[in-house]
């Protein structure tokens, strides 16, 4: 069964908005939809997730005022875990009648002459006092409900979509997607919100369910025909491009120069100790009297010949140098300078 | 993180109901960029949103003006927070101070007339405005200057809820001492003050009796501030926010079942000028309001600048050392070989950029505050 619960001050000082009877468990249209809506000005929201639906119709005009002579608003709440019922179809014929005095700037309106029969000044008066009121509350309202004309009738739509209030399809998609929201057809929302008209704020919020939104749109921005939210999964990915070959292959090959580079004057760096370890035990074999000669085919560029005994030194330019010792029989040095 | 990249200004307004906190606010954002003329800061909303609330309570005001006089009561009051993006461009490029605004309902100052269901709502509030930099306390003149017998102004804590305003001023004040002595501001504004001066069209200057009738009601919470938090600026700042209006009857209610409640109803009525032209909305005062603001927030954000430029140079003189450091043959191979010193110097250099970009900045940010500071306040501002 429904829940219903209205909202609205007093005619006397102190009397600040309040809940007649029993009020909601918490104030879940002021949390999640606070940005997108002036809660002083008309506001509808409607959802419904896997734990039932929940509507909320603000700032109705009455006929009371408050003791400063402003017009005293009514604000109606609805909450269901199931599915709907006839009195939510009292409900539908609400919003609808609502959205039709907003659009057609009707004052009074049919919703608020509605609310107005049902709750006269006394009779807030005394509800505003009387905790135990909840009951007659509810009767009260679905009897103002249910003097409504029946709401339009239209196909919901099935997707997520704005349109502006004054254009009458969008108007109808809407009491459409309600009445589908509040009789567990689908999870999702639909909402008429008064400060914010930029299809992509709404874009933006809208995940998995679907969204049904009306807008004030004072500028006329909007063709009054819904047009398609675009879900954000939908919008063409624009995440930044990933690196070029180039430069993510860069570093890797700078670096396998610079080990090679390291490598090769290391290697050097031990020729040389070597070298040197060897030219000291050359300088003791020099004295030795006998050399023997070795031929070889090779003949390298501006060198010497290899048939040639070889003075195996490093030469004084630094590029290269062979040798043969034939005292030891191992030695054939090759040496790379690191300035090539 | 840097400290500016973490700074989100909060200002919150405190007072009762239907005293006419959302008007100034509208009044605010009035012609924001004559507002503070002879400097290049502005203000401005920050969101869509934010313009629209602003362009519909000024819609409301306006549309009030039209029947030919003006009875504050008749708009609807809050009854839902609005929170209210704005942002103040110091004209220092990149560093528009963007800050959230609070009003909330005046009914929830006292626990009497909040709704037990907005207990959860107005702890929310009451979060926001401990953070909040600058705390703005409306306060109704014709309140004050109206109650012409001493019964009237027994019910003035009833009316203008002083006592529930200390209390959450006060705890304010603490709570910014706590937080490290940050700077804060508390302004208190007279607003419907279009009878009392005559700086805007109004034929009497009653301006030093509505001060000592201020001082008389709000002097405790003056005090309190002051107790807790004395570094905390007190301004008093009167403001007109409609301008082309002056009281014409007023009229002292008593409340049923309360022998010492009583009601107070002004009514103005639109003066000749605005009577014989189109009605148009002639704040005045404000410019105070926003100069304050505006130097509050800059200097809060210059401190937290020049803190960050300081670090920055710091680091950036660390990073170069660091960079150039000799680590001895072997670890210097490797710094070489794995491009890391290449890599510490390109760091170290882009930082230093950054270094000197945060450097111009806060240059930059002492010519704003300088500027706005050097303007003086008007003749209605007392410093408390």
């Amino acid at each position: 069964m429904m829940d219903t619960y209205l909202e609205t001050r007093g005619r006397e000082i102190g009397q600040a908005h309040k809940f007649l009877g029993t009020q909601p468990a918490d104030t879940w249209w002021s949390q999640g939809y606070g940005e997108l809506t002036k809660f002083t000005n008309p506001t509808i929201l409607v959802e419904r997730d896997d734990n039932g639906w929940r509507l909320y119709i603000g700032a109705i005009p009455s006929s009371r005022h408050d003791p400063y002579g402003a017009v005293n608003r009514v604000n109606i709440v609805a909450e269901s875990p199931g599915r709907g019922d006839d009195a939510t179809d009292a409900i539908v014929r609400l919003v609808d009648a609502y959205l039709r005095d907003i659009a057609e700037n009707r004052e009074p309106g049919e919703a608020r002459h509605a609310l107005d029969e049902a709750f006269p000044e006394e009779v807030v008066g005394r509800l505003y006092t009387d905790s135990a009121s909840t009951e007659e509350v509810r009767g009260r309202l679905l009897i103002a409900c249910g003097s409504l004309s029946p709401a339009v009738s239209a196909e919901d739509r099935g997707d997520s979509w704005i349109a502006p209030v004054r254009g009458e399809k969008g108007r109808a998609a809407f009491v459409a997607r309600v009445r589908a929201l509040v009789q567990g057809e689908l999870n999702g929302a639909a909402i008429f919100v008064n400060v914010v008209d930029d299809p992509a704020a709404f874009a933006l919020r809208h995940d998995d369910s679907d969204l049904a939104v009306l807008v004030v749109d004072p500028e006329e921005h909007l063709s009054e025909e819904p047009q398609s939210l675009i879900k954000k999964d939908n919008r063409p990915i624009t995440t930044p491009s990933p690196p070029t070959p180039r430069t993510s292959h860069q570093p890797r090959a700078q670096l396998l120069i610079r080990v090679l580079a390291a490598a090769l004057l290391t290697l050097a760096a031990v020729i040389g100790l070597v070298w040197w370890l060897l030219s000291l035990k050359g300088v003791e074999a020099a004295s030795a009297p006998e050399r023997t000669s070795i031929s070889s085919p090779l003949k390298p560029r501006g060198g010497p010949s290899l048939n040639t005994s070889l003075k195996t030194r490093m030469d004084q330019t630094g590029s290269f140098s062979m040798g043969w010792r034939p005292g030891n029989r191992r030695i054939i040095l090759i040496a790379v300078s690191p300035e090539c | 993180m840097s400290r500016t990249s973490e700074l989100d200004f909060k200002i919150s307004m405190l007072g009762p109901t239907r005293v006419g906190k959302t008007s100034i606010v509208a009044s605010m954002l009035q012609g924001g960029e004559q507002l503070l003329v002879g400097t290049p800061v502005t203000m401005r909303p920050d969101d869509p949103a934010t313009e629209r609330r602003i362009a519909l309570t000024r819609q409301a005001l306006q549309g009030a003006l039209q029947a030919g006089e003006f009875r504050p009561g008749s708009l609807q009051s809050t009854n839902e927070p609005d929170h209210f993006k704005l942002l103040l461009d110091s004209g220092v490029e990149g560093t528009a101070i963007r800050f959230d605004l609070l009003d909330f309902p005046g009914e929830w100052l006292n626990p009497a007339t909040r709704p037990s269901l907005r207990q959860r709502d107005w702890e929310d509030c009451l979060a926001f405005v401990k953070q909040s930099s600058v705390l703005i306390v409306p306060v109704d003149a014709a309140v004050l200057m109206e109650a012409a017998r001493q019964e009237y102004r027994r019910a003035w804590p009833a009316i203008l809820t002083t006592d529930e305003v200390r209390q959450v001023a006060g705890d304010w004040a603490a709570g910014r001492k706590a937080a490290g002595n940050e700077p804060a501001t508390l302004l208190f504004c007279p607003v419907k003050c279009e009878f009392y001066f005559d700086d805007n069209g109004g034929r009497w200057n009653k301006s030093e009796e509505l001060l000592n009738r201020f001082r008389d009601e709000y002097g405790h919470i003056i005090d309190r501030v002051r107790g807790e938090h004395p570094g905390i600026q007190q301004l008093y700042c009167p403001v007109d926010t409609i301008g082309c209006v002056e009281l014409i009857d007023s009229e002292w209610i008593p409340i049923q079942d309360n022998v010492a409640g009583w009601r107070f109803e002004p009514v103005f009525g639109l003066r000749p000028d605005a009577l014989s032209g189109r009605a148009r909305l002639r704040p005045k005062g404000i410019d105070d309001v926003l100069a304050a603001l505006c130097r509050q927030l800059l200097e809060v954000r210059q401190t937290a600048e020049r803190l960050d430029a300081e670090e920055a140079q710091q680091e950036s003189s660390r990073l170069w050392k660091n960079a150039n450091r000799s680590e001895g043959l072997l670890r210097n191979m490797k710094l070489w070989i794995t491009g890391e010193r290449k890599r510490r110097k390109v760091r170290a250099a882009q930082f230093g950029r950054e270094a000197e970009v945060m450097r111009h900045r806060v240059e930059a940010f002492d010519k704003a505050v300088e500027d706005i500071a050097k303007r003086p306040y008007g003749r209605r501002v007392r410093v408390l």
